[in-house]
């Protein structure tokens, strides 16, 4: 799970998985992109993934 | 600002602990009532002298248990009726402890009561602690419950993570904490881990339950009981024990419209901050004049902010001294933040063996743990949506 500050607006925040994997490298401060998972048939929420800075 | 006028006019006279236990032999109302009659003994009074009651009645569970009143919580109207007292002044609300200090406090220092008993009841429901049933996330849950980020564990890993990143804490470093907790709590006769302490072995083979949140990070829940009678100045002259008196109180909500499980480290301090700023205003003392210190602990890492925001020691700095031995409770000179054993060496007991230690050691009656303290700071939950109280020896 990810805390994440949008770079539009600062203060504004929202938590998903980060769908690098267990092993991935993590920061505070590393940059990240939107993506989506879907949870349930027809239910897809927001999740995000590790992007080069 | 007003001068906080109640300032060492109310006091502890008397207390009660029931033994902790995963899960009590009677029902939770039963063993309120026996810890209660017990608090009011031990203070020298009758039960018909008791004329307030006050408590913080939160069953924190997130699961779909019933909150039925002398099951699974005990309120003060449910108290003061099988005790059989007509009371004068009768409290229930939601909140922490430091909240019902507050208002036992005000009552007595206002002539609404003249003895207040504040206890506190947690219980362990049947099955799991939590035992959700949440098939759909509406309102402020659909943010972040689909995405796996539910209840406060998924909250305090992220907050800690926060810290961990910035300050550079080792992987293992609330091991330290709650070894310190639980060689504490092994010693209290009342502790659900008495005889118990945990070896840092045990404390590293335990999972992770939400990374970097080891299960030992989390205080155990069970079933128990602390009660406490409080009074004015004036009166506590006239009974057997020594007074502890409040010096001052403070508690904090967020003003921000988070989910309620949702604590970002910046405003868990900022928050925690403005409290522990009002909280010596309202006592008159500086952080530099409390000699005692007991940091709350339902999570370890709380131990860490609520040390740091009393001035134990900078921001970002608690993780050394803790690992230097600085709050060992065994070392004469360091600094014994939880010397009660807390919440991780008692069980999820919600700030009452913070309390309880304060008070202990104000009134000499700490045993072989007393030391020579005069003003103590009892600290309750996360630091942006707790409170904290100052307890003083002397009325000055």
């Amino acid at each position: 799970l990810v805390d994440v500050e949008l770079a539009e607006q600062g203060g504004l925040r929202m938590t998903g998985r980060l769908l690098d994997g267990p092993d991935a490298t993590v920061s505070v401060g590393a940059p990240v992109q939107v993506a989506f998972e879907d949870v349930a048939p027809g239910v897809g929420v927001p999740a995000f993934r590790l992007v080069a800075p | 600002m007003s001068r906080f006028t109640a300032r060492n006019q109310v006091a502890i006279v008397g207390f009660a602990q029931s033994p902790i236990a995963r899960r009590a032999s009677r029902s939770l109302g039963a063993l309120t009532l026996q810890t209660a009659h017990a608090a009011i003994a031990d203070a020298g009074l009758q039960v018909t002298d008791v004329d307030g009651f006050v408590t913080t009645p939160l069953f924190p569970t997130l699961g779909s248990h019933a909150a039925e009143d002398g099951v699974s919580l005990v309120s003060a109207h449910w108290l003061a009726q099988r005790l059989g007292v007509v009371p004068r002044f009768l409290e229930s609300p939601q909140g922490q402890l430091p909240g019902a200090v507050a208002l036992a406090v005000n009552a007595i220092a206002v002539g609404a009561a003249d003895y207040v008993v504040v206890h506190r009841a947690l219980h362990n429901p049947a099955g799991r602690y939590h035992q959700s049933s949440l098939l759909e996330a509406r309102g402020r849950d659909q943010w972040g419950v689909p995405q796996g980020h539910f209840g406060p564990i998924a909250a305090i890993a992220l907050t800690y993570n926060e810290y961990v990143q910035r300050y550079g804490v080792a992987d293992d470093a609330l091991g330290a904490v709650v070894i310190e907790a639980r060689k504490n709590g092994a010693r209290n006769p009342w502790s659900y881990w008495r005889g118990k302490p945990l070896p840092l072995e045990e404390y590293l083979a335990a999972p992770f339950i939400d990374d970097p949140i080891r299960m030992y990070d989390c205080d155990i829940p069970v079933d128990g009981v602390t009660a406490f009678v409080l009074t004015s100045a004036e009166r506590a002259r006239d009974l057997p024990h020594r007074p502890v008196y409040v010096a001052g109180y403070s508690d904090i909500m967020p003003v921000r419209n988070r989910p309620p499980s949702y604590w970002p480290y910046d405003e868990v301090m900022e928050l925690g901050e403005i409290s522990v700023q009002r909280l010596c205003e309202r006592a008159g003392a500086a952080l530099s004049e409390i000699d005692y210190l007991q940091a709350y602990d339902g999570f370890a890492p709380l131990v860490y902010f609520w040390m740091e925001l009393a001035g134990v020691c900078p921001r970002g700095e608690a993780h050394r001294l803790v690992a230097e031995g600085g709050i060992d409770s065994d070392r004469p000179g360091s600094f014994p933040v939880l010397a009660s054993g807390g919440a991780l060496g008692n069980g999820r007991m919600h700030g009452t063996p913070q309390m309880l230690e304060c008070y202990l050691q104000l009134a000499r009656r700490a045993g072989e743990r007393q030391r020579e303290v005069s003003l103590a700071m009892a600290c309750q939950g996360v630091p942006h949506m707790g409170g904290s109280v100052i307890y003083s020896a002397e009325a000055y």
